[in-house]
């Protein structure tokens, strides 16, 4: 018996005088201790399905469908601008931990403040109900953590600290909206494992909100994948696994990199696909997708375009008035090399200094010690001649496709100034005709060419990015997180790309990335980063198989993948439950 | 925390210490002291004779050093006015001056939060436009003109107030009233952006999820924060209510230094007019140092890292 559904759920926004739906005839039901997943893109409603039972859609919204409580049947249009939850013992936790926190009061005080004022708690007995809360999400020494400020602590730390307000709320279900998105993906195996354990000891129900498939179906009981407003596909977790009933489920299977092989390509979900439940599925065409490796998996014998021996790059704090010197090992002694025409991809979490490297790489910063070379030119050698020469071979793509672009100059002349810069000899109708070959290199047209950034889409803007790069003729592109910013499907159209232009144009890639996924699937060699050091590198499957050092092999461990995941329970938490960030 | 303080304190002894050379440059630049204190037609050796006396034969850097040294001592040298100390004369005045200015960054604060939050909560709407207008409105008339408005009014037409003089309660309303609304319209400016720009935060959508009641929502969770960049604003605010005192004391005949300032620089009264700027520059700094300090009383992001 379902503990929560939802029935014929529409949402509404007013938008040019007329009402755009956000969400369609939603269905769905939770069941006491368990664990929903709604999966789903950006814009398919997923967050605004949660957002309706919270009351927070504001107040433009329009809202109608039933509510099924514990026995009780509430209309939508009651709860969906009450946001005391008069009605619904629910709660809810969000992407951005630290950000949901006031940032100038302790921690400790936002969670007691439920007690002094739902309960008429003493500030004391409050304090310490808090203190209990904090430990029991696995807050260690929760006494002195009460007293502290959220930005001095982790993102982690903090997202624990969120589900203790939650909990103070004594809620029957929490909604959890992309609560690990934000969070390296050893905290996130810890987090989903701490809502695992509240599930199981305090009977709770959760609704996990994510863009993530391979994390959901590892993680959730059942699954509802929702696309443009309505839930496609509702089943439990190994039979989405199994077998995908849904086009659109198996699609965005397929598109995420580590359900085909290596250098295969990726799915590219055609943004038009009519999924409306008239049409049965079976008729639903997807464009057949070539599923042989482009690449040799194997690396050829090449010559090294990149070689970067023993580079270090210390970032030295000293504060006024005081004698010792913080010093942090952005990047501590790192070697590698990249033959040509191959993907060397770089693993890391946050604060791994895997940017730093980038920096360093482009010639952004130049290394402390150690010495980096480009195609047998070392880069001092190089960069005498000027920033010209060197950026002529190195190019980046960077994670901000929108902040990495002229917001007031339309696209086509961003890529031709680029060409302008490095070609200054180039007629101007040769530089008009270059870029618009490169646009076409990149999937685009003519029709974009006059396009400012925000009338483009994120992919689209992606693409341009890496238009613009590649029109120098470079050898090596770095990009780092190029897609980490992008729905998966848009990753798929976006790696794909990649995969093309590196096999037509012999491209030297650096893949800079936190996704386990996106380095095995486009990468020849992986090299996994940690506080500043290379822990291991090798050929990507040995390094992928057969992790040598132990934070590799937990890190691996942590990230979700196409892996089956037998026992939800037994999810790769890597250490123990309450041990927070790896330092 | 000791490291903000110690910064703090630096940087307003340099702060001082640049007012005082700064007045000291202007002194020498813009003539001969010696020749500006005598008669057009003294004859040269008067002139000599009182440059020995004044030391100002000695070298420049050893005049800087003999300055410094005396004004860090307290000595001010003499107002021309009966020849008392200038320090003594231009001190005797500090407390009406800060009676009046005091007065209006109260009136200036409270009449502008409120309004300020009361055009937040009202975003778009026509409260809010009419807040804001007349935000801009009272901030953009000169203050002596709105200073001789309310004369005519109150003084002239209605005979409800004096027009100046003072120092009393009564004689305080009107100078008060024109510092402060003056300023009321930048406070409330300032209070309704930061209150829409703390609305907006993540951590208010959540807490607003909290069983908690309506007036401690807002007093716990949205004033502090936006009550937090008026500290900003009381650092500036202040040097403007100091330059508009000078105007609003001379319209209302306030008896402060402001006015003093102006009578005093209408008799080349050197000795107090470098007085008042030394003052005015070591009090503006003052209250930064006050404005840094309480940042980061107030604001835990400050205080540690």
């Amino acid at each position: 018996m379902a503990l929560l559904s939802i029935r014929d759920l529409d949402v509404r926004y007013p938008a040019a005088g007329r009402l755009v739906p956000a969400v369609r005839g939603v269905n769905l039901s939770l069941c006491e201790r368990e664990i929903l997943g709604i999966v789903g893109e950006s814009g398919s409603g997923k967050t605004v399905s949660c957002l309706s039972l919270m009351g927070l859609l504001g107040p433009r919204a329009e809202a109608s469908g039933t509510v099924h409580f514990d026995g009780r049947d509430i209309d939508v249009a009651d709860v969906v601008h009450d946001r005391r939850q008069g009605l619904l013992p629910l709660a809810m936790i969000f992407q951005d931990a630290t950000g949901g926190l006031n940032p100038i009061r302790t921690v400790g005080s936002q969670i007691a403040e439920i007690f002094v004022h739902r309960d008429g708690a003493s500030q004391k007995a409050a304090l310490d109900k808090a203190v209990e809360l904090l430990e029991s999400v696995g807050i260690r020494e929760p006494r002195e953590r009460a007293s502290s400020y959220p930005h001095q602590m982790s993102g982690g730390m903090n997202q624990r600290v969120m589900i203790a307000m939650a909990l103070a709320a004594s809620p029957r279900v929490l909604i959890a909206d992309e609560p690990t998105t934000a969070l390296d993906v050893t905290v996130q195996a810890q987090i989903c494992k701490l809502l695992r354990l509240l599930v199981e000891r305090e009977g709770l129900s959760i609704i996990f909100v994510s863009h993530d498939l391979d994390l959901v179906t590892s993680f959730c009981d059942r699954v509802a994948v929702m696309y443009r407003g309505e839930v496609v596909e509702c089943e439990t977790s190994e039979e989405i696994r199994r077998a995908p009933k849904h086009p659109y489920t198996a699609a965005l299977f397929a598109a995420i990199p580590g359900h085909r092989p290596p250098f295969s390509q990726l799915e590219e979900i055609p943004q038009n696909l009519d999924v409306s439940p008239a049409i049965p599925a079976a008729q639903i065409d997807l464009p057949k997708v070539d599923m042989t490796p482009r690449l040799p998996s194997e690396p050829v014998e090449r010559p090294a375009m990149i070689e970067v021996s023993d580079v270090a790059y210390h970032f030295a704090k000293r504060r006024w008035l005081s004698r010792s010197t913080h010093v942090t090992k952005a990047v501590d002694g790192i070697s590698f090399s990249v033959p040509a025409g191959t993907t060397f991809g770089i693993i890391g979490e946050s604060g791994c200094g895997k940017s730093t490297l980038a920096s360093l790489l482009i010639g952004d910063r130049a290394p402390q010690s150690g010495s980096i070379s480009v195609g047998g030119h070392s880069m001092a050698e190089l960069l005498a001649n000027g920033r010209r020469a060197y950026a002529n071979r190195v190019q980046m793509v960077a994670q901000d496709h929108y902040g990495s672009m002229d917001r007031r100059q339309t696209v086509g002349p961003q890529i031709e100034e680029a060409c302008h810069i490095h070609f200054p000899n180039r007629p101007i109708a040769r530089r008009r005709e270059d870029a618009l070959r490169m646009l076409k290199a990149v999937g685009l047209d003519e029709t974009h060419y006059a396009k400012l950034p925000h009338q483009l889409s994120g992919g689209q803007r992606q693409r341009v990015a890496i238009a613009r790069a590649l029109i120098v003729e470079p050898d090596i592109l770095i990009c780092d997180e190029p897609t980490s910013a992008l729905d998966v499907s848009i990753q798929a159209q976006v790696l794909n790309l990649l995969l093309k232009l590196q096999r037509e144009l012999e491209l030297t890639i650096l893949l800079i990335s936190h996704d386990i996924r996106v380095v095995a699937h486009m990468s020849h060699a992986i090299g996994v980063m940690r506080a500043g050091v290379m822990v291991e590198q090798g050929p990507a499957q040995e390094v992928l198989t057969n992790p040598r050092h132990a934070y590799s092999r937990s890190l691996f461990a942590a990230a979700p993948t196409s892996r089956r995941v037998e026992n939800p329970m037994s999810l790769p938490g890597t250490e123990p439950l309450l041990k927070d960030a790896v330092p | 925390m000791t490291r903000t303080v110690l910064t703090a304190v630096a940087r307003l002894v340099i702060t001082v210490l640049l007012a005082v050379t700064f007045v000291f440059v202007i002194l020498r630049v813009s003539g001969d002291p010696a020749r500006a204190l005598l008669p057009v037609d003294a004859p040269e050796d008067q002139i000599a004779a009182v440059r020995a006396e004044w030391g100002l034969d000695k070298p420049l850097p050893e005049q800087y050093v003999t300055y410094v040294m005396k004004l860090a001592s307290g000595d001010f040298g003499l107002s021309l006015n009966d020849r008392q100390p200038a320090l003594r004369v231009v001190v005797e005045k500090i407390p009406s001056t800060l009676l009046l200015m005091g007065t209006g960054l109260v009136i200036a604060f409270t009449v502008g939060s409120a309004l300020g939050l009361l055009a937040a909560s009202y975003r778009g709407r026509a409260p809010d436009r009419l807040i804001m207008s007349l935000a801009i409105f009272v901030h953009s008339i000169p203050s002596f003109l709105f200073g001789i408005l309310l004369i005519l009014l109150f003084a002239v037409a209605l005979r409800l107030l004096p027009s100046g003089g003072g120092p009393s309660l009564l004689h305080l309303l009107m100078p008060a009233a024109v510092i402060g609304l003056s300023q009321a319209g930048v406070v409330a400016r300032f209070v309704r952006s930061s209150t829409l720009e703390v609305l907006a935060q993540p951590y208010i959508t959540v807490a607003s999820l909290k069983p908690l009641p309506r007036w401690y929502f807002i007093r716990a969770h949205v004033l502090p924060g936006s009550a937090l960049p008026l500290l900003t604003l009381f650092g500036f605010s202040l040097g403007g209510i100091i330059a508009g005192a000078a105007i609003v004391e001379s319209v209302f005949a306030w008896p402060g230094v402001g006015r003093f300032l102006v009578f005093s620089v209408a008799r080349r009264d050197v000795a107090v007019v470098q007085t008042i700027v030394v003052l005015v520059a070591t009090m503006m700094a003052f209250a930064n140092l006050a404005t840094d300090l309480l940042y980061a009383i107030f604001d835990p992001r400050l205080r540690t890292s």
